[in-house]
């Protein structure tokens, strides 16, 4: 039996839905006469790699306010940010064709003789123009008979916000989850201003046809919410819950290192030493050292005990550990109180939200 | 009464993983689901069930060995051998990966197939599968470690007559890549992220459903046999556009005129209120959706690994006199007389005349591999019936019997049920009838024969001394 090709081309642009349709495809189709290339487009999101540390590569606190969504895909690789300038292929086959190069040599030769970029394939299997500047990144999942590879295309992404999501705020990290590699990026009408990603698709869609003489290859509009993928609906839910994005960072710890002013106790500058273990990304515990008196280690226990068990960086988090500062507050108000107490109090909450925040 | 009880807490010990079988344990109900035209739809009337009904699954297996019986190429191991499962090349020149995420600790459980840890390298996640049956002894990296390609992964200690000569590669049959279900189905063990009871992940497995697939309503997010159903009637409906293109496209398959099918489906006794309803060209089932996206989503949907179900009813009847005549002749001597023995014995006796159903395929779908022995597993529900009425309950759907590799065909037995029909003289007589509902691979069997062979087999059943003429 030939091999048959399909173009399949989502109508949707929802991330999670996307990324649940490519895996319902990889899972369950049967690629032993069968290549499948995926041509979709999101809008604003950035997403990352599989086992990636979203709080490191990404700014997550300005996302929401940003109305950009965070995605975790299932392939290897680093973070990306997407919106509908940008197009994505995936190239679906089995196991044994699966071959980077040859897809991403597709992509450059369609984008030298259709639109004279002069782009071509670096070493780190990245498309580039000019040595440098990176316009396509690549990632891919591979299993016992089936595998992808995805990679995006820089068309015209909007570069501000792309720029200051992939800004990450992460002070304290320290992780063995795998890091993206940052590079300079520029957008394809940058070089050739007709470039817009919907013209792009039927273009690489009529040349990947062409690449197969012998069959027409079947380009396909497929909406993935109309109900022939069952279970697939579900498994977008789960790629949009917290416990799938967050809950699968690998485990990492915040650590940090504060120096206090010196007081009437301690004459001599002292600090104080906070490590903050997060796992599935929930704080688990934690421990406290440094050359700090005792009183001041007190405060910075209690107040982290409150947050022990919640989802770090949620709203529960910040609403306990406000809670804590409020309640310490209040056991320390009467003839006990000396401004020295107060003092140290408030700068080791103060620490703490500058350590949970991670901010510099 | 207590020698079949034990029969059935070791069929369910197999089940649960404690002892290592040479029968392939899948136990339950399934119902059959027929892309086929019927010759003959039978009006559907309201029907009694037998109460302490059983359900029994046989399923032709392509494995090489039987017993005792070994054969030549294949070395089998023996208890306790450990072998070492090596991380092989995994291509583009990488020579070592980090280890992401383990799914297996020791002492789990593995089948050939199933995933065992996710590596990545630079841009790639990788999912290492085990080559071989056992169980993990040993995991030799830990998360975030380097593992060099060429060294040992983890340790398996070696099923019991788990193939571990290369030319067990031969016998891997093509299977989507469908990593989770096949670990649901082929496995016990917890696995699967989603919270559900044993009696629900057999329905899921029985399925081929991946139980991460199903939302589930219940408590804590769990999944409940309703939540499966619901799933079930999408992906029906999804599965009956493969069909009715198969339908399309080999019509010589199973409406051969040649094939004397006296077949019929099964309908639940709940469904009778809109008798009119059922005569949907599919035969049984939902009406099929609209025609205008059926031309592009099947042609993709047709890529999928094709199944196709054949069903038929048997008259047991003058089986269950048999035993009623031998019950106490066997008591006598401490035994107790089960149907069991005898299904296998005409299954075997058909498959005689029909080897194609006791081969599998190999990767490429080109060569056919026949086995010389006929490894015929079964497995035994509990006489709880847990799954028996609920899945009745569900009105309207259909589940096919899973095809599990390295099988190609698959049969799922009914409960046996007091039926009235007509007798010979237009009187109204009391039957035993049972449901059988086959399940094939489409690559490999066609229709006619696995009707035929079906036929082969109700006619030895039917009329158990015939069996005697074609015993060897």
């Amino acid at each position: 039996m030939t091999k048959k090709w399909q173009v399949l081309i989502s109508k949707s642009h929802d991330i999670y839905t996307n990324l649940a349709w490519e895996d319902w495809l990889y899972r369950k189709m049967d690629f032993s006469h069968l290549n499948l290339l995926l041509l979709w487009r999101n809008a604003p999101c950035v997403v990352v790699g599989r086992y990636q540390n979203p709080w490191k590569e990404v700014n997550v606190s300005m996302l929401e306010d940003a109305g950009v969504q965070l995605a975790r895909r299932n392939s290897g690789g680093g973070t990306v940010y997407h919106d509908m300038g940008n197009l994505n292929f995936t190239f679906m086959t089995e196991r044994k064709l699966y071959n980077r190069r040859t897809n991403l040599e597709f992509i450059v030769k369609v984008l030298r003789e259709k639109y004279a970029i002069p782009a071509e394939v670096s070493q780190r299997d990245d498309i580039v123009v000019k040595g440098t500047l990176k316009i396509s990144g690549t990632a891919a999942k591979l299993g016992r008979t089936a595998a992808y590879h995805h990679c995006t295309l820089l068309c015209n992404v909007r570069k501000d916000q792309l720029r200051a999501v992939l800004t990450p705020r992460n002070k304290g990290i320290h992780t063995n989850a795998s890091i993206s590699v940052p590079s300079p990026t520029v957008n394809l009408s940058e070089i050739n201003s007709v470039i817009t990603s919907a013209d792009m698709i039927p273009v690489f869609a009529q040349q990947f046809s062409d690449l197969n003489l012998s069959e027409k290859i079947a380009v396909i509009e497929i909406d993935p919410s109309d109900g022939d993928y069952p279970g697939m609906e579900f498994a977008a839910t789960d790629l949009a819950s917290t416990s799938f994005i967050y809950g699968n960072t690998p485990k990492f710890n915040i650590i940090r290192d504060f120096v206090l002013p010196s007081s009437q106790d301690t004459p001599a500058p002292t600090n104080v030493i906070l490590d903050i273990l997060i796992e599935k990304g929930k704080i688990c515990s934690f421990t406290i050292s440094g050359t700090a008196t005792e009183a001041v280690k007190g405060i910075a226990t209690s107040a982290l005990s409150a947050v022990v068990g919640c989802d770090f960086d949620s709203q529960e988090m910040w609403a306990a550990l406000s809670a804590g500062f409020a309640s310490s507050s209040a056991t320390t108000s009467g003839t006990d109180r000396n401004s020295g107490d107060e003092h140290h109090r408030e700068f080791v909450y103060r620490c703490l939200i500058q350590t949970l925040n991670l901010q510099e | 009464m207590i020698a079949r009880k034990r029969l059935l807490t070791h069929a369910w010990r197999q089940a649960l993983g404690e002892i290592q079988p040479e029968w392939l344990l899948h136990s339950g109900f399934s119902r059959c689901i027929s892309g086929l035209s019927h010759s003959k739809m039978r009006t559907p009337t309201a029907f009694p069930v037998l109460s302490n009904a059983r359900t029994v699954e046989i399923s032709l297996l392509g494995k090489p060995h039987w017993r005792n019986a070994q054969t030549a190429a294949a070395a089998a191991s023996t208890a306790n051998d450990i072998i070492q499962f090596k991380l092989s090349d995994i291509g583009e020149g990488i020579a070592e990966v980090v280890v992401k995420e383990w799914f297996v600790k020791i002492g789990s459980k593995v089948n050939q197939f199933d995933p065992i840890c996710e590596v990545q390298s630079d841009k790639a996640s990788v999912t290492i599968t085990s080559r071989y049956d056992g169980v993990i002894s040993k995991l030799h990296y830990n998360v975030d470690d380097v593992a060099k390609v060429g060294t040992a992964l983890v340790d398996i200690k070696l099923a019991e007559g788990s193939p571990t000569s290369p030319t067990a590669k031969l016998q891997q049959p093509v299977q989507p890549d469908d990593m989770s279900s096949l670990q649901d189905s082929r496995s016990l063990s917890d696995k699967s992220k989603a919270l559900a009871t044993p009696a629900v992940r057999r329905i899921a497995m029985e399925n081929n459903v991946t139980l991460s697939d199903v939302k589930g309503t219940g408590r804590d997010g769990r999944v409940l046999k309703e939540d499966v159903v619901r799933y079930l009637e999408n992906a029906q409906q999804a599965k009956q556009k493969i069909e009715e293109r198969i339908d399309q496209e080999a019509p010589s398959g199973i409406a051969a005129p040649s094939v004397k099918a006296k077949n019929t489906c099964p309908f639940p006794e709940e469904n009778f209120s809109a008798p009119g309803s059922r005569q949907s060209s599919s035969g049984c089932g939902e009406p099929l959706k609209g025609i205008q996206k059926a031309m592009v989503k099947t042609m993709t949907a047709a890529l999928m690994i094709p199944h196709f179900g054949y069903c038929d009813e048997i008259d047991l009847t003058n089986l269950v006199h048999l035993r009623k005549q031998l019950k106490d002749l066997a008591k006598s001597r401490g035994i107790n007389f089960s149907y069991m023995p005898i299904f296998i014995k005409a299954a075997s006796l058909a498959l005689t005349q029909f080897p194609i159903l006791n081969a599998h395929v190999d990767d490429k779908v080109e060569n056919l591999i026949y086995k010389g022995s006929h490894n015929i597993g079964i497995a035994v529900d509990t006489p709880n019936g847990l799954l028996v009425p609920n899945i009745k309950n569900i009105g309207g759907t259909y589940a096919k019997p899973v095809i599990l590799p390295p099988t190609v065909a698959i049969g799922a037995l009914g409960k046996i049920q007091v039926l009235p029909r007509f007798g010979d003289h237009d009187q109204v007589v009391k039957c035993h009838l049972m449901q059988i509902s086959w399940s094939a691979d489409h690559r490999v069997i066609d229709g006619a024969t696995m009707a035929r062979f079906s036929n082969l087999w109700k006619s030895y059943l039917e009329n158990p001394s015939m069996m005697l003429l074609d015993m060897k």
